[in-house]
């Protein structure tokens, strides 16, 4: 499973991008990463941008998702993601945070 | 009966006794049914019990009421209650940090522009700190202020600086006044105002005048190996860091280089550089005290004029109006605010504020 990950925006607005790749990751890593994902789907009903307005100095995610060639996309802010999304956003955050500190 | 508000249970009582409570009850009871209100109605979406609230928790003007949770890096808000006003210290630095930070603001808006609070009408100033784990931003949710610790190698705790705190406190009386769109030009008016009166809630806490004042956003968050001084700078935009892992601070500092971008709710954080840099020259222009002059033609224009859209050219010509009311037509104030904005590339005068009328949506 490959993710492309992408969080703007936020009161520091320094960009985050990594391309994570579950085979690349330890094995409890990558088995808790298929567990966050369950839990965070079906992607299109953990979100709900009606009616709140944004939250100032939210972060902003764009992510896809490639799994055995089908391709599943995420956009959306913080605030509008259930909290199963925000764990996912925040495992997937970290490990695009360590590459970052590789480079 | 309702230690924790996000009890279900709290949520059986009807909120009409919430309400006889809040007007009849002990202190400790009050603010248990003020809390209880205010959740239940966000919860029901009912409108009229937020007006009553509203009505009942209107405090005595020049009084603070700050509360300080924990969230003990979980996802739920507001979390657990730490320190409430009076309090005596905490062991936590986080939780003195924003209750220090607050009050610090408070009195700022209190002292300088006679506001009591964040709604001018003694709105009880909530934070959270410890937001989920190694979390790397701090934000106004529209309710509260929320904070996280960083991850310790990027960013440290987001409470550590005084104007962060100012900032997001300020995102919320934005919200109660202009209701600036967080989103393009209005949205980069949002931040800019955050960043001006975050750098004068420090600058006042310091007593400093406008040329001793680092102008800074967001100092000292960096973790140590990053090559920033800070997040922001409103005397130089697009300088403040330059790092090889996180990049150059990408902040504009003249409409000729205006970021056009769907990220960040279309470059708030970046276009903000240019007006923060108008304000700053106009700090220096006019001496003293960065908040007596500069600083009370600002808040004029955010309280008093500014609208939901309101674009670059329409906030000039709003800011030059309040300097003509304030300090006379043609007067050195005056024509010290059009010089100032004249440094960013943006004219104001008649040709300016019809064009910018006609632009407005």
């Amino acid at each position: 499973m490959r993710i492309s990950f992408e969080r703007t925006g936020g009161f520091a607005n320094i960009p985050l991008r990594a391309e994570i790749d579950s085979a690349q990751l330890p094995h409890e890593r990558a088995q808790e990463l298929e567990k966050l994902i369950e839990r965070a789907r079906p992607f299109d009903q953990q979100t709900q941008s009606q009616g709140a307005p944004p939250v100032a100095d939210d972060f902003q995610y764009d992510v896809t998702i490639n799994d055995a060639g089908q391709t599943e996309t995420i956009g959306t802010t913080d605030a509008a993601a259930s909290d199963d999304l925000k764990l996912l956003f925040d495992f997937l955050g970290e490990e695009a945070l360590q590459k970052l500190k590789q480079r | 009966m309702c230690k924790e508000l996000s009890h279900g249970i709290c949520y059986i009582i009807p909120p009409h006794v919430h309400e006889n409570i809040a007007r009849n009850g002990n202190d400790k009871q009050k603010e248990r049914a003020y809390q209880a209100l205010n959740v239940s109605a966000h919860m029901r979406g009912q409108r009229e019990i937020l007006n009553t609230f509203a009505m009942l928790a209107t405090t005595p003007t020049g009084v603070k009421r700050r509360t300080i949770y924990n969230a003990q890096n979980g996802l739920t808000l507001p979390g657990k209650l730490v320190r409430g006003e009076g309090d005596k210290k905490s062991s936590d630095t986080a939780v003195n940090e924003a209750y220090d930070g607050s009050g610090k603001t408070y009195d700022f808006y209190f002292k300088v522009f006679n506001r009591n609070s964040i709604d001018d009408r003694g709105l009880r100033l909530d934070s959270s700190v410890h937001y989920r784990r190694n979390f790397n931003n701090a934000f106004w949710n529209g309710q509260q202020m929320v904070y996280g610790d960083g991850d310790g190698q990027i960013f440290q705790r987001f409470t550590k600086s005084l104007d962060v705190i100012g900032h997001e406190l300020t995102h919320g009386v934005t919200q109660y006044e202009a209701g600036l769109v967080y989103q393009d030009q209005p949205g980069a008016l949002n931040e800019h105002f955050s960043d001006v009166f975050g750098s004068l809630v420090k600058q006042y806490a310091k007593n400093q005048k406008a040329k001793q004042a680092d102008w800074l956003i967001g100092e000292g968050i960096f973790g140590p190996n990053i090559q920033g001084v800070a997040l922001r700078s409103m005397k130089n935009p697009g300088t403040a860091y330059n790092d090889p892992v996180l990049g150059k601070d990408p902040q504009p500092a003249h409409m000729s280089k205006f970021v056009n971008t769907t990220a960040d709710f279309g470059g708030v954080h970046i276009n903000s550089g240019i007006p923060n840099k108008a304000f700053y020259e106009l700090a220096i222009a006019l001496g003293g005290s960065a908040w007596e002059k500069a600083g009370l033609i600002w808040y004029r224009t955010l309280v008093d004029k500014v609208q939901p859209n309101t674009q670059f050219a329409e906030c000039a010509a709003m800011t030059s109006e309040v300097a003509g009311t304030l300090y006379g037509v043609g007067s050195a104030e005056q024509k010290a605010v059009k010089a100032a904005w004249a440094v960013v590339g943006i004219t104001v005068g008649t040709t300016a504020v019809a064009a910018a009328a006609g632009g407005r949506r």
